[in-house]
């Protein structure tokens, strides 16, 4: 019976390290890269999951060509895998709070006008700002405005006839009680 | 690098870094990122190639992996059956990881694709059953080489494990409303309580609330060693509060796979490596066991700390070292700190196995269970002069328990010597014959007296004159607490099981084995019938040798069978024995009630911190669901003062006693009409009856008749409760299933 050469041998040791290390880079190129497009420059809404799982398939693809059985001979390559996997995670953990806290608080994308007469109507796009049936309130400076329309994504309100002129700041303020942290004014000019 | 070789470390590496992924989800509740069917997938596919890798090379890798000593020419001899068979088990050895890997990976992605479910429980139960199956393959991939009979050994063990894991696993997440809830109360809450406040020395049992002078249920001392306490409290402080059905039934479920661990050793030791496997097998689907690894109860700790005392005397009768013997003392003593009546029914267990063993030689015996016999003491003593007082005086306490394991440590270095002087003790008794009378006399009346006011104290646990020779009782026992457990098919395997201990085949060892635990689960029967008729789980000793005679049984049968074939015959009889107490088993485990959660939530929503609630009936959990104190009536002689000067709605408010929570149709009024009445408390019984008088009562042999006096009190505090229900005191506020809360406020 003739015996198959395998100069690599299955090892779980070695497996789990690659697993850890993929999860690793997984964790930290995810993360950069959805707080960069989602948040920072708002390029996307939200990450399209099937993306991320070919970038996880090309990770483990590149982890396939490395020698693993070789790098767990020396346990000083173990440490530092464990070390950086246990770090990277705490940040990975910590930024997940971090952002997802982010998605508690209103964001503005744009607004139909930047400037306005009483009684005129504005549309607000953005996102978090809560469900229909879970209404929050909009603002301009301290004064309230009355909504038309409310959507996640999509608000339509009208400025009253006793807002005053002036520039203010728009606060959209979700049923959280949360505030957009962004800046974003409009003028209210008189006729 | 070869193509395959890439293809299939791709697939390795992928199906680990998804096991990571996966255990890492559920336990830090990550968001994955990625769209889990791709997932799904690839560990499928990842199982699939790798499946067929190593099933259609098997021989070879057999060979090229050293794992299996087994020569070319001796594996192309066998059978064709026998040689898929070992493919298969070499294929499972390795891939023992792997496969597990690929199961919770997939079930893990299922359920967190739904994050509304609390199926996490079944991933979180393949995660540890795979940590066990991984500490076995690393064990076992130590050695360079592993034999056939090993590699049997461990997949027949492991697919006991599996068998347990399966069955229990659907019922991780029920809440604590089936049978026994105050048990859960009993350990549960002093281990939540523990956590929350950080304190391990902490005892606080809300569900014994005094609303006059102890609303918190604090206690300044523990009663027993709180070990169950204590490893509840570890395994909440790890796994978090958040899901507390979960993480308490995984205690007990770890303390239920360590009791099938030490057996299996025990009876491999004693009788055979067969029987330990069939006993492991009917052990694991017994609705007895299953219930008892289930709920939180301290005879399932009790039973794991015999097991291996027992298992260190077999190994100190077949390797005469008094090491042994002395940790075996040890390991009982401290299960009887934890619950007493541990002695009942192992003692006798070791005192007729070593009589029978030194049959000639009385010195002999009473040495080596005098020796015994020291090393059982030693821990009930640091029990009672220090543990017990760790929650009033931490510091000193801890200090007496430092200097008690100091103790214990310089006994055992002593054990030789301490051997030789009960040795010469006893030749002095028979030299000086008429002392040792007297001594013996002295030292018996004594005990005898000291054990009489101790039954005294412990009347409702053992029986009496009136109860120990009456059959009915017995026959309900039988029926009711042992048959309904074992089935008619495995109590007649156990008879014949005993016939069989008489045959010339069973040796001496087994005999005498058999012998003491069956002589053990008597001498308990007879003495501890009281608790055993009321409640299942007092049962679990008597069970187990049941089916231990039953595996003796069985394997007379299964011995010469082939490796495949018993392999089968485990799984066929796993499946048989768990259908025939199927029914047994889901209402033991299943019994939940629905309302639970709204009802806790409720309560804690709308009382304050030392708000109590009234159990009225089996609501008992809630006390743990909801932090909220409970009482079960408000029959103190201050509270009935109150109610006659201030009325009831405002006594309530004044002792902070809010609602009462029953999941009857009605509150039971009658047990809360005595506070309304002028009846004087202290001398009055409440109607309760000993645990005997229930026992005569249930077969018509309680003959005591009510005095006119108690007729005429039987009838006022009937009037009375009529009286709280057509006043409507009790105000239904809220209704939640089968949960009714009652507003006792009057708002």
């Amino acid at each position: 019976m003739k015996l198959k050469k395998n100069k690599r041998k299955p090892n779980l040791i070695s497996d789990l390290l690659a697993g850890m290390i993929v999860l690793e880079f997984f964790f930290l190129l995810t993360d950069l890269t959805e707080y960069l497009l989602t948040e920072k420059y708002w390029l996307l809404n939200s990450l399209d999951y099937k993306l991320t799982g070919l970038f996880f398939l090309f990770l483990v693809l590149i982890a396939s060509f490395i020698n693993w059985e070789k790098l767990i001979l020396k346990k000083i390559y173990i440490a530092l895998a464990l070390l950086s996997f246990f770090t990277l995670l705490v940040i990975h953990l910590k930024y997940n709070e971090f952002y997802r806290e982010l998605q508690n608080y209103p964001k503005i994308k744009n607004l139909s006008k930047t400037w306005g007469i009483k009684g005129s109507w504005v549309k607000v796009s953005g996102r978090n700002f809560s469900d229909t049936h879970e209404q929050g309130k909009v603002y301009l400076g301290e004064q309230e405005m009355t909504i038309k329309k409310w959507s996640d994504k999509e608000i339509i309100f009208e400025i009253p006839l006793n807002t005053n002129l002036g520039e203010h700041r728009i606060y959209i303020e979700n049923y959280k009680k949360k505030r957009n942290q962004t800046i974003n004014s409009y003028q209210v000019k008189s006729i | 690098m070869k193509i395959l070789q890439l293809i299939s470390h791709f697939f390795r590496i992928s199906s680990t870094s998804i096991l990571l992924f996966s255990i890492l989800s559920i336990f830090f509740h990550l968001d994955i990122k990625m769209n889990s069917n791709l997932l799904i997938t690839l560990q499928i596919a990842s199982f699939v190639y790798l499946f067929k890798i190593f099933i259609v090379d098997g021989g070879q890798n057999l060979l090229k992996h050293n794992k299996i000593n087994i020569s070319v020419k001796t594996f192309n001899n066998k059978q064709y059956l026998q040689k898929l068979f070992i493919n298969l088990l070499d294929f499972l050895q390795r891939f023992i990881i792997y496969l597990p890997l690929l199961i919770t990976g997939i079930a893990a992605f299922l359920v967190l694709k739904s994050p509304a479910t609390n199926s996490f429980f079944i991933i979180k139960g393949m995660f540890f059953a795979n940590l066990v199956l991984i500490v076995f393959q690393l064990q076992t991939s130590k050695k360079s080489t592993t034999s056939l009979h090993k590699l049997i050994e461990i997949s027949m063990f492991s697919l006991v494990i599996l068998i347990f894991t399966i069955i229990k696993a659907p019922y991780f997440n029920k809440n604590f409303t089936g049978n026994n809830t105050m048990k859960y109360n009993t350990y549960v809450e002093p281990a939540k309580y523990m956590v929350e406040n950080n304190n391990f020395f902490r005892f606080q049992r809300k569900y014994t609330s005094n609303p006059i002078n102890n609303v918190d249920g604090l206690y300044k001392e523990f009663s027993t060693f709180p070990l169950l306490e204590w490893s509840l409290a570890i395994s909440y402080k790890i796994l978090g509060l958040n899901n507390i059905f979960f993480n308490t039934r995984l205690v007990m479920y770890l303390i239920g796979l360590l009791i099938l661990l030490s057996s299996y050793f025990l009876v491999k030791k004693q009788i055979n490596q067969n029987t330990a496997i069939i006993f492991l097998t009917l052990l694991s689907t017994n609705p007895l066991f299953l219930l008892a690894t289930h709920l939180t109860i301290y005879d399932t700790l009790l039973m794991l700390f015999f097991v291996n005392s027992y298992s260190l005397y077999c190994d100190y009768k077949n390797k005469q070292k008094l090491n042994y013997l002395a940790w075996a003392g040890l390991l009982l003593g401290i299960a009887s700190t934890m619950k007493s009546s541990v002695i009942f029914w192992s003692v006798p267990v070791f005192l007729l196995d070593n009589f029978l063993i030194n049959f000639k030689s009385f010195r002999k015996f009473v040495q080596e269970i005098g020796l015994f016999f020291v090393f059982i003491l030693l821990p009930s003593s640091i029990q009672s002069l220090a543990i017990s007082n760790l929650p009033n005086k931490p510091v000193i306490s801890s200090l007496l328990l430092i200097i008690g394991l100091i103790l214990v440590k310089y006994v055992l270095t002593k054990k030789t010597l301490l051997f030789e002087i009960i040795g010469k003790t006893f030749d002095w008794f028979i030299k000086h014959g008429i002392l040792a009378i007297f001594s013996i006399v002295v030292i018996g009346s004594t005990a005898i007296y000291l054990l009489v006011q101790k039954i005294g104290q412990w009347s409702e646990f053992f029986t009496d004159s009136k109860l120990i020779f009456l059959a009915p009782m017995y026959q309900y026992i039988f029926q009711a607490r042992q048959l309904s457990f074992v089935s008619y098919f495995i109590f007649a395997l156990s008879i014949l099981g005993f016939i069989l201990l008489f045959h010339k085949s069973a040796d001496r060892n087994q005999r005498i084995t058999m012998f003491g635990l069956l002589f053990g689960a008597a001498v308990y029967l007879v003495i501890n019938s009281k608790v055993i008729f009321f409640h299942n789980y007092y049962s679990l000793h008597i069970i187990y040798v049941y089916l231990l005679l039953a595996a003796f049984f069985l394997n007379k049968i299964t011995k010469n069978l082939n490796i495949a074939v018993k392999f089968v015959f485990i799984i066929l009889l796993a499946i048989f024995c768990f259908k025939l107490t199927e029914r047994k088993t889901i209402e033991l485990l299943a019994a939940e009630k629905w309302g639970f959660q709204a009802t806790s939530d409720y309560i804690a929503t709308n009382t304050q911190d030392n708000e109590i609630f009234v159990d009225d009936s089996h609501t008992l959990s809630i006390t743990i669901s909801a932090s909220r104190p409970s009482i079960a009536h408000f029959n103190y002689p201050e509270i009935q003062k109150d109610i006659k000067e201030i009325g009831f709605n405002q006594t309530m408010k004044k002792y902070h006693i809010k609602y009462l929570i029953s999941s009857n149709e009605k509150p039971s009024y009658l047990n809360y009409a005595i506070a309304f009445t002028n009846l004087d408390m202290k001398a009055f019984n409440h109607g309760e009856m000993t645990r005997r008088d229930m026992i005569l009562q249930k077969f018509g042999l309680y003959k005591k008749q009510m005095t006119k006096e108690e007729q005429e009190t039987s009838r006022l505090l009937l009037e009375q409760a009529e009286q709280i229900e057509k006043k409507q005191l009790f105000k239904l506020e809220k209704v939640f299933d089968s949960y009714k809360i009652y507003n006792l406020y009057g708002e």
